[in-house]
């Protein structure tokens, strides 16, 4: 029993180092963004190259917005490249449409090109599949490095052009166009509760002046009496007699005539 | 429907030939009104006491009436009787023993009713025939009546006549909703 306590103690501790071992956050001081759009630590390629790439990098990510930044590591320390990358971009990105390119030299796989900010919640992720794999194999078919790192960025900017173009501009226009006609319904739906309301109380007392006419209209119909043949009294041909006297006075002697 | 006597204006028993109270029949009214009754007009001002626009308006407000109950047959008339005679006697008298005029039917005297106003002493009485008599009761026709007195205290004569129909008019309505169709009987 307390072997197999300590055993799993031993494996949790193994499985902490190793995830501790992969996350670059923990290890590495991110500091304020560099001015280079280009982050070489180690001086993988030269200093001409890297202020080249970054030059163009920079004036992109100032007349466009679009920010693509250039990570060259000599190891991951088996961290795997999609997690370094995302890390990076979250520390120096903030542009909402952004991408990393990881460098590793050596790998095989490098460089990786990650989009980040808003791009995976606009873009599908088989277009983002898609033109990342374009981008990466364009990249591969060059021998140097340098041309290796130039060419992704490139690539890459051109992507992130692409959708900025085609993607982000036709959702933004889609959504304007969405709010336009939800506000051109909205009014539509309280024009249309306006009207309602106004008619209701138009109807009120149109339907009281048709009642009131109709019941003016039907006042003014002939009325029927049922023919009662009462029997005859005290030998009276038309009239039995009755008793409905009452006094009503006298007209002045003025308003009587001859 | 109770009766009253049109002689002691007391309510008639079974026997309706004659009054169980003071024995009055019909024909007594013939020795009490001796002589032929006046032709029993439209409107008979036997005191001169409307002129010709009068009677005009008169006539408006009675075809006005009529337009809405066209089976009554009105009669206003105006009498200056010696006092202590019974106007429910003397109306009695009138549209039994008044002979048809030309263009009368005896349906329609039965359908008539007859406003009487005397100057002599001052009261007014109505005496509908056998076809108009049920649908108001002398009460009614007294309440009728009492509508029009202050116009004619006033001497606004014609009006309390123009009151009499309107007024008549909306009791026999009342009436009417009770017991009555839009189609000729």
């Amino acid at each position: 029993m307390v072997l197999r306590f300590i055993l799993l103690a031993i494996l949790i501790l193994s499985v902490g180092e190793i995830c501790l071992a992969q996350s670059p956050g923990k290890d590495f001081e991110y500091g304020p963004r560099p001015s280079l759009s280009v982050f070489d630590p180690s001086g993988v390629l030269a200093p001409e190259i890297v202020k080249e790439i970054s030059d163009s990098l920079v004036k992109t990510y100032q007349s466009e917005g679009i920010d693509v930044f250039v990570v060259i590591l000599i190891d991951l320390k088996g961290a795997p490249p999609e997690h370094v990358a995302r890390s990076f971009a979250r520390a120096w990105c903030e542009a909402p449409i952004q991408a990393i390119v990881l460098y590793v030299p050596g790998q095989p796989d490098s460089p990786w090109i990650v989009p980040a900010g808003r791009v995976p919640k606009v873009v599908s992720p088989a277009d983002i599949a898609l033109a990342v794999a374009t981008a990466h194999q364009n990249a591969a078919l060059e021998r140097e490095g340098a041309e290796k790192v130039r060419t992704a960025a490139t690539e890459t900017t051109a992507m992130l052009r692409h959708w900025v173009k085609d993607v982000f501009n036709r959702t933004e226009a889609e959504r304007a166009e969405r709010l336009k006609s939800e506000s051109q319904k909205n009014s539509r739906t309280k024009l249309m509760k306006v009207g309602l309301v106004v008619g209701v109380c138009l109807l009120i007392p149109l339907c009281g002046i048709i009642f009131s006419i109709a019941r003016k209209m039907e006042g003014r119909r002939p009325a029927f009496f049922p023919t009662h043949d009462n029997a005859r009294r005290l030998g009276a041909p038309y009239a039995g007699g009755n008793h409905a006297v009452a006094q009503i006075g006298r007209p002045p002697r003025s308003s009587r005539g001859a | 429907m109770i009766f009253h006597c049109p002689g002691c204006s007391k309510v008639l028993a079974s026997n309706l030939s004659w009054c169980g109270s003071c024995g009055f029949t019909g024909a007594k009214t013939q020795e009490i009104f001796s002589g032929t009754p006046p032709p029993l007009l439209p409107i008979l001002d036997a005191v001169g006491l409307w002129n010709p626009q009068d009677l005009k308006t008169i006539e408006a407000a009675r075809d006005a009436v009529s337009l809405r109950l066209p089976q009554f047959q009105w009669r206003i008339c105006c009498v200056k009787l010696p006092p202590k005679t019974s106007l429910p006697l003397f109306g009695f008298w009138l549209l039994n023993a008044s002979p048809l005029l030309d263009d009368e039917t005896s349906e329609q005297r039965e359908w008539t009713v007859l406003l009487l106003l005397d100057m002599e002493s001052g009261q007014a009485a109505v005496i509908p025939g056998y076809l108009s008599e049920s649908w108001l009761s002398d009460e009614d026709w007294k309440r009728v009546i009492k509508h029009m007195a202050s116009h004619w205290q006033r001497g606004r004569t014609v009006e309390a006549i123009a009151e009499f129909f309107k007024q008549a008019q909306i009791f026999l309505a009342l009436a009417w909703r009770q017991n009555g169709s839009r189609k000729a009987i």
